[in-house]
């Protein structure tokens, strides 16, 4: 039996599971409802790895903290749904300066890659990961053999760092990391980002009630601890990470309603035969077999119906529209490169991709990218990427040589995988005007549409400008135009969830990455730069 | 039909824009950028009264009376609320300031309340614990500046010419400015509100740029109630220091704080500095200890433009009939947008106004140079 924890949440004692992070054990205890959105509405985890910002909620007196990146062992008291119980008297956060030869930001199969081949070659490695645990997304609570050699080549030789957040650039070959009880200016020769993905999560009637999660996010919080034994589940949206999620809650006892892949069946037999060669990539994609019997195609969500959370999901399909009664929907539409950290630090983007070359180095001749975000290709592509990041970090060039053939390879199964499960254009017709665009500041997709009209001739202006200075700034120009004015992209997520779906929406782009880095408390920004003499 | 042309749809050059299609004039705005997006998009949103020198008390003041008579009519999104300000005093000194500043307001009868140090912790509590007392104004308040911009442009009906046109104005004289995709608009007034880029349009405007610094948190509803300004920000916007910063903190109507502020002179790349955004998180805790908890979600900064006697300059430019200047507002041009707008107004109509038009013309550097 795992060990049990009583914490104090709302005033209340709740015994809850003290490996599970605390968004997974909330949800477990019956508390779907984490916080209150800028309009009132009750939201509740949607990504499970820190980036949505819906599962937000005041733990231990720190307010806004995110409930998903912590585990209820740390944990002693929560307040949600905005219960003020903010405290003042927190002991102040060391500050420190630290050096190394490589630092890692990321902790996924590719981050740990790069920090093991970069320590082989007798470098002072630091890893940094702002989640719990190691692994990243697909290694999540994993045991098997492969997560568990690649934790243990970094468990001794590298400084490895959880729940640390990259907040600031400092210059050139430094940054400050903040935790929970330290504030970290590091100084080091190279750094590799190895940042990984977010799940593309498109705005449709409903989507922002409790129980509705990303595919990932429904899957992080179940590797995370979420009970699902006997819950009716439904899956929706595309790619590969559908049927592995099923798989997943089937495990854990969820009886899975239906899987809904938006891409034809002719696209997923495409894929399939291309995978035929790969036939470890087509366990892993197709594994379950289960999954596979509820599979339907050229399928997908038009509405989730519930009061304070989810009751049901309407699909759309080739039997027409229907309703499914549910406990939890899991809907994503695949997954953007997380090329944040690059940007803000002024490495080239390809859309959202890190630009790198074949020793995976960015624009930015110190800079080192691999895995997800610099292009969707699932785990092999990030070992291997992490392999030759590290050792090219390190001064290495031999690896990305002799590896180049097999990136060449991994690459060419990425391009395949974007091009079978591109998103269909009638998702782009699901949000009402009132559905809700920006899930931090409530805004709603009419809002975001009117904003650019209320500008009058701004539309005219930029097809005109698309024409004239380029579709690039005429989609960064209806992007600041809205934000400007209707705060969409402000708010506590800073577009990480709205932002690719405006720009799938309707190609408005956000291109702008500010400090701080990630949301710390004002003591992170205040340390100064140089410590005293 | 008279004819006006804006150059800017910043917050002044929209508030222009909305003032003079009052007055019967068809505008047009030209802006290469989108609405608001440069020291507007910036500015914290404080709309306050200042009370020295006077021609800024005078047109602060002014300024916020046309606000206020605005108020009832601004669209929801302009999220204008009476937040009021309190002027915090640390030492001996500062308190005797606010009581001469109250002294100012009072003779110009604007209402102002000084506090003793007990009633400035009640009034707000996350204050620290010794402070001496402060000064009260509550009907100073708040607007989200883009928005207020786009609302002006809104009320002005201002024709599509502004955006089809996304290119500068680059050139301007008496009745014409030219793009610089070479097109050629015409307008019997021409207003140039370019901001800080006024400079490129007119010779021998001397503009200065005075970069500052903001965050903004999450939302902590119930932080503070007041903009909260310790009284050495004064000493800091009207000094001459290269660098400087000022606790300035200010509740948004929805729970987030933002704080500033810090000043720069003649730093006009935008990118955020670490060091000073430390130095004005670290000033503005040392009023507000509990300030550290609070989750800052953004950082950025903005480009303020001075002049060399802090006032702005609003009026006709030399040689080239019904063109005007309406520029140059430092950390004041939310503020005095509406003030400005009206006296702009006065100005390209003939009429005599509430304000005295003298100390904000330009021809007052040349004299200055001269003299
Ligand atoms: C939600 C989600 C679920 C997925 N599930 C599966 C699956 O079940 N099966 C599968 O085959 N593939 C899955 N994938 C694909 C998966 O990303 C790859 O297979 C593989 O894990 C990629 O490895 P990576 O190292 O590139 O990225 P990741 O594994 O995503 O690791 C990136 C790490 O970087 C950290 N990070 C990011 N930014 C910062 C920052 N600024 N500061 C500190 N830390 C930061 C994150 O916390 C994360 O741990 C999933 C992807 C996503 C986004
Ligand atoms: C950090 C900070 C905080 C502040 N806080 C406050 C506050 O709380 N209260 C307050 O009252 N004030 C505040 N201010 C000051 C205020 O933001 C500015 O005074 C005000 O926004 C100036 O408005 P503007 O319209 O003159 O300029 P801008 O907003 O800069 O607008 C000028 C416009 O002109 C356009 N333009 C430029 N050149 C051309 C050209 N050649 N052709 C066509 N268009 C052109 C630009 O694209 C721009 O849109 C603050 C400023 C800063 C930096
Ligand atoms: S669920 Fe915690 S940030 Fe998304």
């Amino acid at each position: 039996m795992a060990e049990r924890r009583a914490i104090d949440v709302d005033g209340k004692r709740v015994e809850l599971d003290a490996a599970s992070t605390l968004a997974a054990a909330l949800a477990s205890s019956g508390a779907h409802v984490l916080r209150r959105s800028a309009h009132g509405e009750a939201r509740g985890p949607v990504c499970g790895m820190g980036s949505c910002y819906e599962c937000r909620c005041t733990i231990d007196g720190a307010e806004q903290e995110r409930a998903c990146l912590h585990t209820v062992a740390s944990v002693s008291r929560v307040a949600t749904r905005g219960a003020s119980a903010r405290s003042a008297d927190a002991p102040p956060r060391a500050h420190r300066r630290i050096a190394c030869d490589v630092l890692v930001v990321g902790a996924g199969p590719a981050g740990l890659a790069a920090a093991e081949h970069a320590a082989r070659r007798g470098k002072r490695v630091v890893l940094v990961d702002e989640n719990p645990g190691l692994g990243g997304q697909i290694w999540r609570a994993d045991r098997g053999p492969e997560s568990a050699r690649a934790r243990a080549a970094v468990s001794a030789k590298v400084d490895v760092r959880t729940e640390t957040s990259v907040v600031l650039p400092l210059g050139e070959r430094r940054l400050r990391l903040a935790s929970r009880d330290e504030v970290l200016d590091v100084r080091f020769d190279a750094l590799v980002l190895a940042t990984g993905a977010t799940e593309l999560l498109l705005p449709f009637p409903g989507w922002t009630l409790p129980n509705v999660l990303g595919l990932g996010g429904l899957q992080a919080l179940a590797k995370g601890g979420l009970e699902l034994a006997g819950k009716r589940v439904v899956l929706a949206g595309s790619g590969p990470l559908l049927l592995a999620v099923a798989d997943v809650v089937a495990r854990k006892g969820a009886s899975v309603l239906a899987v809904a892949e938006q891409a034809p069946r002719a696209n997923l037999a495409r894929f399939g035969v291309a995978l035929a060669a790969r036939p470890a990539k087509l366990a892993q994609a197709f594994g379950f077999a289960g999954a596979l019997a509820k599979l339907r195609t050229s399928a997908w969500p038009v509405e989730a119906v519930g009061g304070e959370r989810l009751s049901a999901i309407v699909l759309r399909g080739a039997r027409g529209l229907e309703t499914l009664e549910c406990d939890y929907a899991g809907v994503g539409f695949g997954l953007v490169p997380n090329g944040r950290l690059a940007a803000a630090l002024g490495c080239a983007l390809d859309g959202r991709r890190v630009r790198v070359d074949a020793e995976q180095r960015t624009s930015v001749a110190w800079i080192f990218a691999a895995g997800e975000c610099t292009g969707i290709g699932g785990k092999d592509k990030a070992r291997l990427e992490g392999e030759i990041a590290g050792a090219s970090a390190a001064g290495d060039l031999e690896p990305a040589r002799r590896l180049a053939g097999a990136r060449e390879r991994e690459l060419a199964f990425a391009d395949r995988i974007e091009r079978a499960f591109a998103p269909r254009a009638e998702l782009r017709t699901l949000a009402r005007p009132e559905t809700i665009a920006c899930r931090c500041e409530d805004v709603t997709c009419g809002e975001v549409a009117r904003a650019t009209e209320l500008a009058r001739g701004v539309d005219a202006d930029v097809r005109d400008a698309g024409a004239r200075g380029g579709a690039a700034d005429a989609a960064a120009f209806a992007w600041r135009t809205s934000k400007l004015q209707t705060r969409a992209g402000m708010g506590a997520c800073q577009g990480r969830v709205c932002g690719p779906a405006l720009e799938f929406l309707d190609g408005r782009t956000a291109r702008d990455v500010r400090a701080p880095l990630a949301p710390v408390t004002l003591d992170a920004l205040a340390a100064p730069m140089e410590t005293p003499q | 039909m008279k004819r006006a042309l804006v150059v800017g749809a910043g917050i002044v050059g929209a508030a222009c824009a909305e003032r003079l299609a009052r007055d019967g004039f068809v505008v047009t705005v030209v802006d290469h950028r989108p609405v608001g997006s440069v020291a507007t998009g910036a500015g914290m949103g404080h709309i306050l009264v200042m009370d020295d020198p006077p021609a800024e008390f005078a047109l602060t003041l002014r300024s916020r009376i046309l606000w206020d008579e605005l108020a009832p009519s601004l669209s929801t999104s302009v999220d204008h609320a009476a937040c009021g300000t309190l002027w915090v005093a640390a030492d001996e000194d500062e308190l005797a300031e606010a009581e001469r500043k109250r002294a100012r307001l009072a003779a110009a009868g604007v209402a102002a309340e000084l506090l003793d140090g007990a009633a400035l912790a009640r009034l707000e509590p996350n204050l620290r614990g010794g402070l001496l007392g402060g000064l009260r104004l509550t009907e100073d308040g708040i607007v989200y500046p883009p928005a207020a911009a786009a609302w002006f442009l809104e009320r002005a009906g201002a024709t599509h010419e502004r955006h089809v046109r996304r290119a500068p104005v680059v050139s301007v004289e008496s009745g014409r400015a030219r793009l610089a995709d070479g097109t050629v608009l015409e307008a019997d007034v021409i207003v140039l509100a370019a901001g800080l880029e006024t400079r490129a349009l007119v010779r021998g405007l001397p503009l200065r740029a005075r970069k500052g610094h903001l965050v903004i948190t999450d939302r902590h509803p119930g932080f503070c109630r007041h903009e909260i300004v310790e009284l050495g920000y004064i000493k800091n916007a009207h000094g001459a220091g290269l660098e400087s910063v000022a606790c300035n903190v200010l509740a948004r109507p929805n729970g987030q704080v933002l704080v500033g502020s810090s000043r720069q002179f003649d730093v006009e790349d935008p990118a955020v500095e670490p060091r000073m955004l430390a130095k004005v998180v670290a000033r503005a805790t040392e009023f507000l200890p509990s300030l550290a908890r609070l989750r800052a979600i953004r950082a950025w900064t903005g480009l303020r433009a001075t002049t060399p006697d802090g006032l702005p300059v609003i009026g006709p430019v030399p040689g080239a009939s019904g063109v005007f200047v309406a520029a140059g507002h430092e950390g004041l041009g939310i503020t005095a947008s509406t003030g400005t707008a009206e006296l702009v107004a006065e100005l390209a109509s003939g009429r005599r106004g509430v304000l005295d038009p003298a100390p904000y013309r330009i021809e007052r550097f040349q004299e200055a140079k001269r003299g």
